[in-house]
């Protein structure tokens, strides 16, 4: 096993882990607050399964499905980027609506 | 450029607006909301560079050089025994910078995973003390 394979190997496992935390807290929190944890857990779960697909691309496996292994990967990162993206947003635009409501 | 290497500029691009939306997070919030902030504000441009690792690598392994790097040759010459030994290096560069990718990567996940944590329990909390 080389040390690319070993270390995305690690980091799938940490990021299903930080999967786990979201959907712990999303499991604490309601309303809007909770929405944009929606995000985050699907965003973890998405991130984990690009994790996976550079596991396949350096176990030497290069296509899934006819579909090149590399391409899957940067499919991936670019979903979870987008969830991430949108998460933070939600999460941004709802503090700035609770600090406005406590200064106003 | 093809798609995959498009869709790689796109991913980076977003971490870096995605950084600047945890700051401004960041700079809203208060007492332990923001001490768990700030675990996950320097994840997000760790995940921006860890991303433009990855196009740096995918650029120069399509592009790299084709020849060895550096080539050694040298002679050993030993009570009148000679003997030529050569070495070459391969692009030492582009294996090292994909070590650097997941090393990164790694980075931002355990920051990650610090900040969730610390929200979690300050989430569960204020459940607690809701319930």
């Amino acid at each position: 096993m080389s040390f690319i394979v070993a270390v995305e190997i690690l980091n799938f496992i940490l990021a299903s882990l930080a999967a786990l935390i979201s959907l712990g807290i999303l499991r604490k929190v309601t309303g809007n607050l909770a929405a944009s944890w929606r995000y985050a857990v699907v965003a973890f779960q998405i991130l984990a399964l690009a994790t996976l697909f550079a596991v396949i691309n350096e176990l030497g496996i290069l296509s899934i499905a006819g579909i090149s292994s590399d391409l899957l990967r940067n499919t991936a990162h670019f979903v979870f980027i987008i969830l991430a993206f949108f998460g933070l947003l939600r999460n941004y635009q709802l503090i700035r609506n609770l600090t406005e409501r406590d200064s106003g | 450029m093809t798609i995959v290497d498009v869709l790689a500029v796109i991913v980076a691009l977003g971490g870096l607006v995605a950084a600047f939306i945890a700051r401004k997070i960041w700079l809203m919030v208060e007492g332990e909301l923001a001490a768990s902030w700030r675990w996950l504000l320097p994840s997000v441009p760790v995940y921006a560079v860890s991303y433009t690792v990855l196009i740096m690598h995918n650029f120069m392994r399509k592009f790299g050089a084709v020849d060895p790097v550096l080539n050694i040759n040298f002679e050993v010459n030993i009570l009148e025994k000679r003997s030529m030994f050569s070495m070459q290096v391969w692009e030492p560069i582009i294996l090292v910078l994909r070590n650097v990718q997941v090393l990164v990567e790694m980075l931002f996940l355990v920051l990650v995973i610090v900040g969730l944590a610390r929200q979690y329990r300050l989430f569960q909390k204020l459940a607690e003390k809701q319930g």
